[in-house]
């Protein structure tokens, strides 16, 4: 299975997810956002190419499953995933990696979101926004970031054994670390 | 310039940043009726079974929970609530006789009593995001819901409906930031508009900066805007502010309807309402 195809399964796995179970555990008023977490670690896990692709499936999806205007999400996702996948995987051993970098990518997602939600004439009041969802969100995303990332991955080492060219060629880099 | 792959990936990041502005632009500029809505409600009637069958598994144990985080509350609102009970019950004797000469008097000067039905549904999800106050509910148009629709719960108003599939719909709870009631206080008839505001209490807005009204007074429906019927409790002012130059009152509005316990709801399903339910 390519990367592209195995991200998108994952993808509509997380997404399921984040419309059904994360509603279930908010905290001061708000749900971790799955999406946007899958789609920064894999992106960290793979390159940009991947994890703009897969940030904007995963966005158009998250879209789709709301009321508002459809690819908001997906602009920044895109965005996330893409900028994502261009950190350098040798800092990946830091243990506070994909904290700080999901903690990172949530705010800038958010203030991203915001910003598409002015053009548009629904502005939001600013600081009100930021200490109400952006600032909490980003502190749920980015404590269940080691969780979801380790996860992604195991998972891709795992797959990386099927044979395909790409993949053996990141799990071989994956591994000469 | 470039390594090969780089540009190949700024590529492909710009395709995907254009289709994702087409697509914005498209959907702002089609409206309402447009093909990203009918996804859009194929998603929700999607999402809708796997939310319901969730939640079907979850309330044994959320129940069980609340019961216990309430138990020692329980025997403190039984006294309270003996005592209300008394005067309640002299307060109902006066109010029916009230409500007999009401009806007498709305005979006689010709008035139609307005009646509303009501179809009881039960919510099954709630909204995707952080930026919306919706919940889905486990009733869709082969049950008879139709677009902006008022929903109440035994409380108070809730919201509106702003999704409708075959068997889920959407409501915008009234904290929605795009939410808009027009509301009116009880006990001195001056209207306004309730308005969501990222916040558990939604605002009351355009209350003359003269205007009198103190903490705690009730906030109702006023009718106006032809989808919520009047006189629909909406909660209790609980912050009364004068803003420097501004010709209106800040006031904040707490809610009768605790929305985060909220588990049954009643769609007005009025077949007789002042403005035609817009169908999908």
């Amino acid at each position: 299975m390519s990367p592209f195809s195995f991200g998108i399964l994952l993808l509509l796995v997380s997404f399921i997810l984040d419309v059904v179970l994360a509603p279930h555990f908010r905290v001061m008023g708000v749900q971790p956002d799955l999406v946007l977490l899958f789609v920064v670690c894999y992106a960290l896990v793979e390159d940009s190419l991947v994890g703009s692709a897969i940030g904007f499936f995963g966005g158009l999806l998250e879209d789709l499953a709301s009321t508002g205007v459809v690819g908001l999400n997906a602009f920044t996702k895109t965005l996330v995933g893409y900028l994502s996948g261009l950190l350098d995987h040798r800092v990946s051993k830091w243990m506070f990696f994909p904290l700080v970098v999901v903690f990172i990518a949530t705010i800038f997602n958010e203030l991203a979101f915001e910003g598409l939600l002015f053009l548009l004439g629904e502005g939001v009041p600013f600081t009100k926004a930021f200490f109400r969802i952006v600032l909490p969100v980003a502190i749920y995303n980015s404590l269940l970031a080691p969780l979801v990332y380790s996860l992604i991955k195991r998972i891709f080492l795992r797959e990386s054994q099927v044979p395909s060219f790409r993949l053996d060629e990141k799990a071989f880099k994956l591994k000469e670390k | 310039m470039f390594p090969p792959r780089l540009k190949r990936n700024q590529i492909v990041l710009a395709v995907f940043l254009i289709l994702s502005v087409g697509v914005l632009t498209l959907h702002w500029r089609l409206g309402t009726d447009s093909f990203f809505n009918q996804t859009q409600r194929v998603v929700v009637g999607l999402t809708g079974p796997l939310q319901s069958g969730f939640s079907k598994i979850t309330r044994p144990f959320k129940n069980g929970l609340r019961y216990v985080r309430e138990m020692g509350s329980l025997r403190r609102d039984n006294t309270r609530m003996k005592g209300e009970v008394t005067k309640l019950r002299e307060e109902v004797i006066s109010l029916r006789e009230a409500k007999r000469e009401n009806k007498r008097l709305k005979q006689l000067a010709g008035f139609k009593e307005d009646k509303y039905t009501t179809l009881a549904a039960r919510i099954i999800g709630n909204s995707p995001n952080n930026w919306q106050a919706t919940v889905v509910i486990d009733k869709g148009s082969a049950e008879g819901v139709a677009l902006r629709m008022p929903v109440v719960s035994g409380e108070g108003l809730v919201g509106q409906i702003s999704k409708v599939s075959s068997h889920v719909s959407e409501v915008q709870l009234i904290l929605d930031q795009k939410s808009g009631v027009g509301a009116q206080i009880q006990k001195r008839g001056e209207k306004g508009i309730i308005q969501g505001d990222l916040d558990k209490e939604p605002k009351l807005n355009f209350i003359s900066k003269d205007s009198r009204v103190k903490k705690g007074e009730a906030v109702i429906t006023s009718g106006l805007g032809g989808i919520f019927p009047k006189g629909i409790l909406i909660g209790f002012t609980s912050e009364v502010k004068l803003a420097p130059y501004s010709m209106y009152k800040e006031i904040k509005v707490t809610p009768i309807v605790k929305f985060s316990r909220l588990e049954e709801v009643l769609v007005i399903t009025n077949p007789q309402p002042k403005i035609p339910w817009k169908k999908e």
